[in-house]
Order: C-alpha cells, then structure tokens, then sequence
C-alpha cells in the first residue's frame, strides 16, 4: 500500500503528450487568428515595461527552489503557465501571445518545422551559446540537426532534458533483457493479449503501432504498409487491457498484477516510482525495430527564446543559466520529474546524483538506449494513421 | 337544540375515545380524554390555541398514534389503524388541496385509491359537486382558479367523497372573512341534516359552536373540561374558564356571605365559590341583588347597546340591554342588578 | 410592456449582447467549421456536408450511443438513489440535515479527477481499498470492475448524485406536509401517495435534477477515461481527438453540432414542460 500511495503522490503533468503534424493550412488559419487577435486584445502588453520574465513551459521548469534560484541570483522576477501540450502552446504563440512569453521549451521538431518558420521564436547569438553544446554528450555537437533551423544558420534553443520513451514492463514477469530482444513484437505475441496497457499519448501510439507493424514511423507509407498498420492498430487496441491518460493508473495496474506491461512508457513515467523503491517497473527500448534498424524514439527537449516584439532583457540570460550545473540539477530533479538532461555530461553536475537517482532512471543502459533509438520526428502521413488509430479506439467496446 | 341532542344520544356510539393521552417529548398536548361520540352527532371541540385540540382530531383520524388510551370505531378497537385505513376524512384546516390537480380529481381522489371505474367516480363527483353547491362546470377547473369559498366546498366535497363514516373539521373556516363564514356555518349544519353524518368539528370560536353544534366538547391545556349541548355549556359553565370562554361575563368571588366586589351580601344559598353572571342577566333597576354602578363606556351592537361599568369598590362590570340606552351617558351612576335565579354558581 | 423610449432596452443590451458574444457566437462558428472541408482551418464559404456523412457512416454512432447510454441510466439510477435521500432528509433529519447536506455537497468542491481517481484507488483489485479490505477483514477475494464500462457508470452516478440530489431537495421541499397527509387520509398508501401527491409536486425539482445529470453525463469524459479504462469510448473522447490529435477542427465541430441537436431534442421538450414560477413563488 505504501508503494500506491507514493505512486498516487507523483500524478504529474505530462511533457511528452504531443500531437505531432503540420498543416499548412492551420497554419494560415491561425496567422489569421493571431492578427486578429494580437490586434483586438493585445495591443498594450507589448509596450508593458518591467513585467517579470515569462516562461511557457513544463512543471520540471516550475519547480519553486528553481525559480527562488534564480530570483535571488539575478533579481529579476519570473511567473510561468505550464504546457498542456506542445500544440496548444504552439498555437498560443501563434494567436499573439508571443507578447506575453519569453521562454517556451517543447519537444525537438516543432523548433525547427514550426515555430521558426512561423516567425514564433527568435535565433540566439551563436557565440554565446554554440560553446553550451560543447559541454554535451557526443551527439548534441554542432552542427546538430534539431538545435538548428533547416539551412543551419540560425541556432533554435538550448537542449537540455532528453530521453527515450517506448514502454515499460514489470521487471518481475519480463526479463528486461529478453524485452528489449523482442522489442515490439511483445504486443503482436497473443499471450500478452489483455495483458497490457496503453498509455493514450496518441501520436506516440500512433509511432509505436508503425513500430509493432515493421513500419518506419518516418518515411512516407505504401499502401502495403498502411494496411499493415492498420491490422496491427486494430488488434494491439483491441487486446488492450486499459487505455488512459494517466501514467500513476498503469503503474498501479502493473504492482496489482492486471497488466505485466504498457505502451507508451520510459524512464519519464517510471523514474519517480523507481526511486521510491518500486523496481517492478523498467523502462524498455527494444534492440531493434523497423526505423533503420531502430525500434526506440528519443525525444529532445529544447529550450527557446520566444520572438517578443519587447524582448526581456534577461531571457538570453535565463536560457544560459538554467544550463548551470546547479539550474541543470533542479531541471533534472523539477517537481519530482526525475529526467536526464544534457549536462550529465559534465561530471561537475552528474556526480550530484545519488547511485539510486541514477539506478531509477536506469542510467546504466542510457547511452546504449538513446543509441538504440531514432530522433521524435514528424510522421508522414499522420493523419491517416490517426484516423485509423481514432477509428479503432471507437470500435473498441 | 336539547331536543336534537337529545335524540342524537339515543343513538348507538360511533368513536369512543377512552383516556386518549398524547405526549411530544416532555409535553402533554391532550390528557386522558374520553367522550363518547353517538353516530349521527355534531360535535365541536373548542378551546384556545394551544389547548390540544388538533392533536385531538388528528389522533382521531389517524394522523398522530396516541401515547396511550384507546380509540374504538362501533366498538372495534382502531387506535393502531393508519390514517389510509380509517373510514374517516378529515377537511384541513390549510384544506390540502392538491393543487397540481382539477376539481374533479381532487375529488375523485379517494375513489381512484379504491380503484373506482372513472365514469363511476365522476358521476359521483358531479353529484358531490351538487351537494356542495358548485356547478358541473367546475369539474375540469384547477383548483387553483377557484375563490377561498370554492376551495372550502371542494374540500368538503373531496372530503364526502371517500363516503366518511365519520367528518373531522380542524377549524377549516378559521381563514374565511366574516360574511362568508357565516354562510358556510350554516350550509354545513345544513350538510350535516342532509346527510346524517357523524360531524366533529374543531374551533377556537364558540361562537361558530354554538351555531352548529349538538354537543360542545371544551379543552383547555390538553384536558377536557365539560361536555355537554350548547345550552347546557351556556347556562352550566363547569368554571370560571367555560364562562368566559363563551363571551364577556360578570364573575362574582365570594367571601364570608358577600360578594365584596360590589359590597352586597351573596344569597344564603350560595352553590359556589363564585357567581356567574351573564351580560345580559345584569340589568338597570332594582332585582335580587342590586348595587350602583359607573357607565365607565358605552358601546353600540347594532339593536344593543353593551355598558362597561365600574363598581364603588372598582370592579369591572359588563351589562348588555336593549336599545341605544340613551340615559346611560358614560360617568354617570345608575343601580343596576340581577336576579339569583340567573346566576350561574362555579366552584374553580 | 415598456413605453417607447423607456430606458428597458437599453439597460437588457449588455446582457443581450454577453449572451450573442458568449452563446450563439460560438455556436455559430462551430455549424460553420462542421460545413468546412475535413482538416482544414480556414472559414471559408466552400460549404459541405462531408463531415457530417462521415460522422454517419464512420462508427460515431457507437460512441453517442455510449454517452446516451450512460447518461440515460445514470440519471434513472441518480434518481432513484437521491428520491428516498431527499425525503429522508427533508424530513427526518432535522437540524442534521444541514450537515448531512454540506457532506455530500463537499466533493463537488473537490476536483472530479481527484474524486475518480480515490474511487480508482477504491475499485482496484487485491491491494485496492475494497478489495484489500474484504481480503484483510474476511478473507473474501474479489475481482474488480476497474477498466470497464460498469466501472465508468458507477463513476458517473458517484459524481453526478449531489446534481440529481440538491435539486430534487429542493422539489421535495415543495411538498406540503398537509398534501401527504391529505392523501393518507383519503386512503392513499404510500406507494400511492408518492406517484400521486409527491412525485408530482416535486415534478420539478426532479425534471431540473434529471436535466442537469442527462446534459453532465452525455459531456463526461472522466469516468470512462479513469475509471472504465476507455473499454469505451464515449462521444465527448471522440471529439476531443478529432480537434487534438487529429486536428480537424470541421470533423470535430460536425460532432459537436450532432452532440448539441441530440441534446436538444431530448432537454427541449422536458424544459418547455417544467413550470419554473412553481420553484420560484413558493
């Protein structure tokens, strides 16, 4: 009972729920909005002096002993409002409200595809922060893709938190080993039919389902590849024990025995259980799937200053800062969100971490995972996929 | 009156109630009462608020069990038979009408729980409508378009209409003005003739008693006090609360032989520790016991005129004569005086 | 009744406007998006009624008849929970009744996920509060409802009682006492006495309790996400995923406008029957 009611403790909010699309035509809907909008209701926020530095982002970032840092170091205030999900924090900036924030940090393509195309966030001087992603692991160095605009000149934001997500087991019923050999064809296996659950992050199930089909979630489908998909959205919805939004309920449903496994998962949804002692749950990223070889996804978070017509003298400051070992700590450790960040790295920042802080969030295997896994992308086709997806959740029941 | 109670007594007892006790927690509402009701009777139980007496009907018909005690209906003991089981209605005093209902189905009410055909139970209606003096063309109205004396014969309609052994009134009139009222009083003495229904009726007026009663039951803290037809209540108060209760009255101590309120010896057969006199026994000149009296008001009733007066010693006294009384002008003196013959004796 | 030029008109304006504004200018715009080509975000005069066929021939059907389903017997069961509830405590409680009021009012102030997810807590099988508790207590071992569609009904009914509850007190103390005993005295038992003296005097007060839990449930997307596990999808879990992570807004709004006439056609008749001065004047 005590591992419940710690699990029940940490129901957060979630920074992976991201639809994941493009549309040219939302797009000139809401550049329509946003003049109207920005026209109708804004016109003096932009002119306001002195308001405090304004972050749209997720909880990790509204942690009080982070914003207390950073008040009495530097002085300046901060308020932030946390992210529902990266769309709709998108499409707030795009109806005007980049008057109204300095900061927003969402997963890795939308810098790159969306908002810096759109005019939404503003490009940071080079010099003072290309030296940043020295300090990182191996892969973030320069020139790397996502941190930058598609003709890389322009550099988008800081990367900071980073992980892969693709599902968890109960370690007691599924070797972690043997789960990452089998990897997705766990959920094609009829002995797991009712015995998993899924988390309704949908663009990720979306992703996963084209990984559980031998489908690159990324490249353009075939007809071939469609149906394939959509015989194995069908089944993998169907064999579903549970389906929610709420990560606490399938790692509850996992301790009390009703599913030995459930996708989406990772270190995210199971770092906080795992550092209080529930090693029942062990996030996989399978050894091998369809995308080049790859089965798992690695989503980046990326910090970005937003394109306010009054810019906030202290945003460049922010995003250098909050990549200081002792920001970059309380960004790991944010609200009770135990999540790798970039600066690990550096061993100044990762000796901070206590052999349990790392054991939950199975840092042993970390590199071997980001290795294993390709980078969160848009998905072609998506929206065909998704009316599959929606259509079989429909049927379901 | 004496003959009709007379006759009414001849008949065989409907309701008897035997020591018939209620108790609220601590308070005892009505006290061992018992009276035997013959069928066919009007009876009224009168007493000021608080006296127990529509704890008393609604014992009676069911609406409260009592404490203890025993109600029989023609010697069947009913004391533990719920209200919906009783041959008795019962007209509110508030009337209850179902105001999400017509005319007609407020009626009908008792007969559609019985599960009467309803072509049978709007016949019925319709002549209950009759009885109480309301065209045909009430029957489809709501009960909330009709006037405060509409309401009235509906109820008492409704009320028929479960063909009552026995009729309980708590005090329905009590909210009707004057002129009204009066009418009523008589079309439901009237309606009692007619139909040769056991009446119990409750009043805080002894005025309307009077008028319909066959007997009069009197109540006064939950106890009865006297029981008896409206004459026998008149001219026999049991003590000195009846007398007053039936109106302004002259009441007499006596100590030691004399009435010291006006200073004269009481006669030698004094049957009491006070005389009652009435208003009207009280007259100007000289009778058996005379005395001066101050006209200290003067006030006109119409074909009487009522005198306040002031004994030497200061006692108030009342005195109704006929006429307007011209000579009795206020401050002046005039002897006034009663016979022994009227006088009322009362011990308590 | 106002003279021309009386300042009434003009003193109604802002309220008639707020309601324009806030009522029918949404309503408005979501008919015009559903008569819009499939994900698209412009408003344009390119009417069609795609959306529509598709929210006919592509399993919608299903999910309405879930949420019509559960708000149909969710409010009969609310019903006949809160009808016994009201009468007890209008007129036995007493001075208790306040208190006994406030408790069963106090979770509505508490959010609804919180209160699902204890109930989640309560349902769970083995180390669940009921079933743990069965297990401790008599060595009783039971299954759960967790993560099926009666585990989402009981959610709902659990939520939407004190909707059904507060209003139907409210009729229930509409009925005079002297009418119940009127009735009893004219030889109504009590069966009889509630079809014909109470349930319509409380007529009211029940039809807006009814209206409340109907129009709540066939909105509610908590219980069959928490509690059912989504063994369901109700219509309002529909619509959400055609405006998030489908992005098609005119999908989406022709499956609000269908949720709305459907509605519609069920409150209407019930509201133009309710006689609202009966709550009023009393």
């Amino acid at each position: 009972m005590n591992k419940e009611r710690m699990l029940r403790s940490m129901a957060a909010r979630n920074p992976l729920s991201t639809p994941m699309q493009h549309s040219t035509a939302r797009r000139r809907f809401l550049q329509g909005v946003a003049a109207g909008v920005t026209a109708a209701s804004l016109p003096s926020m932009a002119a306001a002096q002195s308001r405090p530095l304004s972050l749209l982002t997720w909880d990790a970032y509204a942690d009080p002993n982070l914003l207390d840092m950073w008040r009495s170091t530097t002085g300046e205030d901060v308020r932030y409002e946390i992210h529902i999900s990266d769309p709709t924090s998108v499409n707030r900036l795009r109806a005007g409200e980049t008057a109204v924030w300095d900061f927003i940090n969402v997963n890795n393509p939308w810098a790159r595809n969306i908002m810096w195309p759109a005019g939404l966030i503003r490009d940071l001087p080079r010099d003072r922060f290309d030296p940043l992603y020295a300090e990182m692991k191996e892969k973030f160095q320069m020139p790397y893709r996502w941190a930058l605009s598609e003709d890389e000149e322009h550099l988008l934001g800081v990367v900071q938190r980073y992980e892969t997500f693709d599902f968890v087991v109960n370690q007691d019923v599924i070797s972690p080993a043997l789960a990452q050999d089998e990897g997705w064809d766990l959920f094609n296996n009829p002995d797991f039919a009712g015995r998993y659950g899924i988390l309704a992050y949908e663009d990720w199930n979306v992703m996963d389902i084209c990984m559980g089909a031998g489908v690159h979630p990324f490249r353009e489908k075939t007809d071939e590849e469609v149906a394939r998909f959509e015989e194995t959205c069908y089944r993998w919805i169907e064999n579903a024990a549970l389906v929610t939004t709420d990560f606490v309920q399938l790692n509850l449903a996992i301790l009390n025995g009703e599913i030995d496994l459930y996708f989406t998962g990772g270190t995210y949804t199971t770092a906080a259980a795992r550092l209080e002692g529930v090693t029942e749950l062990y996030a996989i990223t399978p050894n091998s799937g369809p995308a080049d070889g790859k089965g798992g996804i690695n989503w980046i978070e990326l910090n970005s200053a937003v394109n306010n017509p009054d810019p906030h003298p202290a945003a460049l400051d922010w995003l250098e800062w909050i990549t200081t070992p002792d920001a970059a700590e309380l960004v790991a450790r944010g609200n009770g969100n135990l999540q790798p960040v970039s600066q690990m790295s550096q061993p100044e920042l990762f000796n901070r971490f206590s052999a349990e802080e790392l054991a939950a969030i199975q840092w042993d295997e970390f590199d071997q995972r980001i290795a294993n896994a390709v980078e969160f992308d848009i998905v072609p086709d998506y929206d065909r996929l998704y009316d599959i997806y929606s259509a079989a959740m429909r049927s379901r029941g | 009156m004496t003959a009709e109670a007379a006759r009414a007594t001849d008949r065989p007892v409907i309701l008897s109630l035997a020591g018939l006790s209620k108790k609220f927690g601590d308070t005892s509402a009505v006290k061992q009462v018992s009276i035997d009701i013959p069928e066919g009777e009007f009876l009224t139980i009168v007493g000021p608020s608080g006296s127990g007496k529509s704890t008393l009907v609604r014992l009676l018909a069911g609406l409260e069990t009592p404490t203890s005690g025993t109600l029989k209906l023609r010697g069947k003991d009913i004391t533990a038979v719920p209200a919906n089981r009783r041959p008795t209605a019962l007209v509110f005093q508030s009337l209850a009408l179902f105001d999400h209902r017509t005319v007609g189905q407020n009626i009908e009410f008792a007969m559609k729980m019985k599960g009467v055909p309803a072509d049978k139970r709007k016949a019925r209606a319709l002549e209950l409508l009759a009885l109480v003096r309301l065209s045909d063309s009430y029957y489809e109205r709501p009960v909330t378009h009709c006037s405060g004396g509409e309401r009235q014969r509906v109820a008492l309609a409704r009320a028929f209409a479960s063909d009552p052994e026995i009729l309980f009134f708590d005090e329905p009139l009590s909210a009707i003005d004057y002129r009204l009222r009066k009418t009523l009083e008589v079309e439901l003495k009237e309606l009692h003739q007619r139909t040769g229904r056991t009446f119990v009726y409750i009043t805080h007026s002894l005025e309307e008693a009077m008028i319909m009663s066959d007997r009069i039951a009197i109540l006064k803290d939950g106890d009865l006090i006297q029981i008896g037809t409206p004459a026998e209540i008149y001219r026999q108060p049991r003590d000195r609360f009846v007398a007053s209760f039936m109106g302004e009255v002259n009441i007499l101590g006596v100590e030691d032989g004399t009435f010291p309120d006006i200073g004269h010896p009481a006669p030698g057969d004094a049957a009491g520790a006070y005389a009652i006199v009435r208003p009207e026994d009280l007259l100007p000149g000289s009778r058996d016991v005379t005395a001066e009296y101050a006209v200290t008001q003067r006030l006109m009733l119409g074909s009487r005129t009522q005198l306040h007066l002031a004994s030497p010693s200061g006692a108030s006294f009342v005195s109704e004569i006929a006429g307007e009384a011209e000579a009795f002008e206020v401050g002046t003196s005039h002897a006034f005086g009663f016979d022994t013959d009227r006088i009322a004796w009362v011990d308590r | 009744m106002t003279r021309a030029g009386s300042p009434g008109p003009w003193f109604a304006a802002p309220v008639a406007i707020f309601m324009l504004l806030c009522f029918a200018g949404p309503i408005l715009i979501v008919t015009w998006f559903s008569l819009m080509p499939g994900r698209t975000f412009e408003l344009t005069t390119a009417f069609t009624l795609e959306n529509y066929v598709a929210a006919i021939s592509d399993g919608y059907a299903r999910p309405m008849m879930w949420s019509l389903l559960g708000a149909a017997i969710t409010t009969i069961v609310t019903a006949l929970l809160a009808w016994p509830s009201a009468i007890i405590l209008h007129r036995y409680a007493g001075r208790w009744a306040s208190l006994v009021s406030a408790l069963i009012a106090l979770p509505i102030f508490i959010s609804e996920s919180v209160r699902l997810f204890g109930m989640s807590v309560f349902m769970m099988p083995r180390g669940g509060i009921l079933a743990g508790s069965l297990n401790a207590a008599f060595g009783i071992e039971i299954g759960s409802i967790l993560n099926t569609w009666n585990a989402a009904l009981v959610g709902m009914i659990y939520i939407h009682l004190p909707f059904m509850l507060f209003p139907l007190l409210l009729g229930v103390s509409l009925i005079p006492a002297d009418r119940i005993e009127a009735a009893r005295d004219l030889g109504a038992n009590r069966w009889q006495v509630m079809r014909e003296v109470e349930l319509p005097l409380a007529a009211p007060g029940l039809m807006i309790g009814a209206l409340l839990t109907f129009v709540l449930c066939l909105g509610a997307n908590a219980e069959a996400a928490i509690l059912g596990g989504r063994a369901v999808t109700v219509i309002t879990a529909a619509i959400e995923q055609r405006f998030n992570y489908a992005q098609d807004w005119p999908m989406g709004a022709a499956l609000t406008v269908g949720v709305i006439a459907i509605t519609a056609a069920i409150v209407l008749p019930v509201l133009s029957r309710l006689d609202l001065n009966r709550l009023t004047k009393r």
